[in-house]
């Protein structure tokens, strides 16, 4: 347990509480949110790698990014249907669909970590710039979908709750966006370990020192702002 | 048309070619009804007087033409048959019903006289000089009030909305003080010498109006279809109307998004007709609340539904009796 500080238990443990949230949220609510809240309960699974005893095993942590890809596949796919429901009004399927098409594609993830050699450090890094190279792309276009679905139901009563999505986005943009930028130019810890593809971070210790902080604390805002957000939804959908 | 002070209002503005005459009647006289019936057609009418539902007084009239009896409910089927027209009811107090019998059967002296061209004093005189035992009418085309007269005493009014004698003269000099305004003087037989008869029991009013409807079959299924179609586009039109009410009701909860939910339930089911059937509205209602709860929670959603059913059932209410 030397590998974890106390800003990550608390980072952690922040996810926690709101995925929980936001699964709580989804119970009782109509299927769509179901998605949603699976995708935003998913992050914490993801983040779970930072105090998990059994961190060490490159495998588990490289399915801790796995998962944190498939969080943002099972979130975006959530804010989509409701967008083409804003729009055609039409809704369909039943959670358990969701439940169970989400646990078939962590199982086959599974599957596929475990069938493959045991990751080594540069691919659980590649595994790590996919997932936050999906967030950023994603992250874009679910803002594009929430300023569209809220076109349609800001006069209902939900409608302001989608503005809260809105400000998780950009703190999750910022979380994830300044992890891939150091990615992309070595500056990341990973990077550093591996010698070859190292970027010369000493040359840049601002922007370095700048991104880091940033990582760091937009996380922490994005976990405060899901759940703020969905108990937010909860007061709207009395 | 015979003037008549309208009582306490019952209904009115009735279709006649609706009425099944038989039944109508016998509706009245279950109902123990005392007041009176007016059936206006295009040129004729036809006046009935009700007393604890008995059918005491029958008068039709056509131009100077009088009927009676069972001649007055021949041609009352004969013209419900036949002819488009409209019906007021209106429920009196049991003496004024049985003055208004007593006016229906009296003689005129004066008929239709302009108000304005009598000499007042000199009439009120006259009747007192006669020992007048009658009424005098005073009427505008859209009021009337009788004085009734005991001999040559005046002794009560019957004013619109009355339902007994009242002692009050002002509506009756309002009416005097219009322009326009017109008098009858008549004379009726006092109350105890009125005839006691039941014309309900005394004329079979079943066969007088099979044989009526018989002999005009034709006219009467033209009647009837044109009724009937009048009655498809007073449905269809208020059909219409609460299907805008119910849009206006889903905007109000969940904005624009609640109007287009509506638009796309009342389309799945090809129209506001639905409305008419509880199990469908129960669907679609179930319909509305499943894409709402995306928008709305519980309560909001219970309070839609709520007000969406009852102002269904509030348009759709089926209509009160039109008798008492």
């Amino acid at each position: 347990m030397d590998h974890v500080d106390a800003f990550d238990v608390v980072r952690v443990s922040l996810w926690l509480v709101a995925g929980l949230i936001s699964l709580f949220f989804s119970v009782g609510n109509a299927r769509i949110w179901t998605s949603i809240s699976t995708g935003f309960f998913l992050v914490f699974i993801s983040e779970g790698y930072l105090v998990a005893p059994w961190v060490q095993h490159p495998s588990l942590i490289a399915l801790h990014s796995v998962v944190g890809t498939i969080a943002v596949l099972v979130i975006t796919h959530g804010f989509m249907e409701y967008y083409v429901f804003s729009r055609t009004l039409e809704t369909g399927g039943a959670k358990w669909e969701v439940y169970a098409l989400t646990a078939a594609v962590l199982a086959a993830s599974v599957l596929f970590i475990f069938i493959n050699p045991v990751p080594s450090t540069a691919a659980i890094r590649h595994i790590r710039i996919i997932e936050n190279a999906c967030w950023v792309f994603l992250v874009l276009i679910n803002l594009d979908l929430l300023r569209k679905i809220h076109q349609q139901v800001r006069d209902t009563p939900i409608g302001p709750g989608f503005v809260g999505f809105g400000v998780v986005f950009f703190c999750v943009f910022l979380w994830r966006g300044s992890m891939l930028y150091l990615q992309v130019y070595g500056w990341d810890e990973d990077a550093t370990a591996l010698g070859p593809v190292a970027g010369n971070a000493a040359g840049y210790p601002f922007r370095v020192g700048l991104s880091e902080n940033v990582n760091r604390f937009a996380s922490v805002l994005s976990s405060l702002t899901v759940g703020g957000t969905f108990l937010y939804l909860a007061r709207l959908m009395r | 048309m015979i003037p008549l002070p309208r009582g306490l209002s019952v209904a009115t503005g009735l279709v006649a070619s609706h009425q099944d005459v038989p039944h109508f009647l016998g509706q009245l006289a279950q109902r123990q009804f005392t007041g009176y019936a007016r059936f206006v057609f295009g040129a004729s009418e036809v006046l009935l007087v009700f007393t604890g539902g008995k059918l005491t007084t029958v008068l039709a009239t056509r131009g100077e033409a009088r009927l009676t009896g069972l001649e007055a409910i021949a041609e009352l089927c004969q013209r419900v048959a036949v002819e488009a027209g409209t019906i007021d009811v209106y429920q009196l107090g049991p003496e004024l019903a049985a003055r208004v019998s007593g006016v229906l059967q009296g003689e005129y002296h004066v008929r239709a006289q302009e108000l304005k061209s009598v000499e007042v004093t000199a009439l009120v005189a006259k009747i007192k000089a006669r020992k007048l035992n009658g009424c005098v009418a005073i009427y505008t085309p859209q009021r009337c009030s009788l004085v009734f007269y005991r001999d040559g005493v005046g002794f009560g009014f019957f004013h619109d909305g009355s339902q007994a004698i009242e002692t009050g003269a002002t509506d009756s000099q309002k009416i005097a003080g219009q322009p326009g305004a017109k008098m009858d003087v008549m004379s009726t037989r006092p109350l105890e010498q009125l005839p006691a008869t039941d014309f309900l029991e005394v004329v079979n009013v079943q066969k007088v109006w099979e044989a009526a409807v018989r002999a005009n079959q034709a006219r009467a299924d033209e009647l009837r279809a044109t009724a009937r179609a009048a009655e498809r586009q007073r449905q269809e039109s208020k059909l219409t109307e609460l299907a805008e009410a119910l849009h206006v009701i889903a905007a109000k909860t969940l904005g624009p998004m609640g109007r287009q939910m509506m638009t796309k339930e009342l389309a799945a089911r090809g129209g506001p007709g639905f409305l008419l059937h509880p199990d469908q509205v129960a669907e679609a209602l179930a319909a509305l609340e499943k894409g709402a709860r995306l928008v709305a929670g519980p309560s909001k959603l219970k309070e839609l539904t709520t007000q969406l059913k009852a102002e269904i059932d509030r348009q759709l209410a089926p209509p009160q009796s039109p008798l008492p």
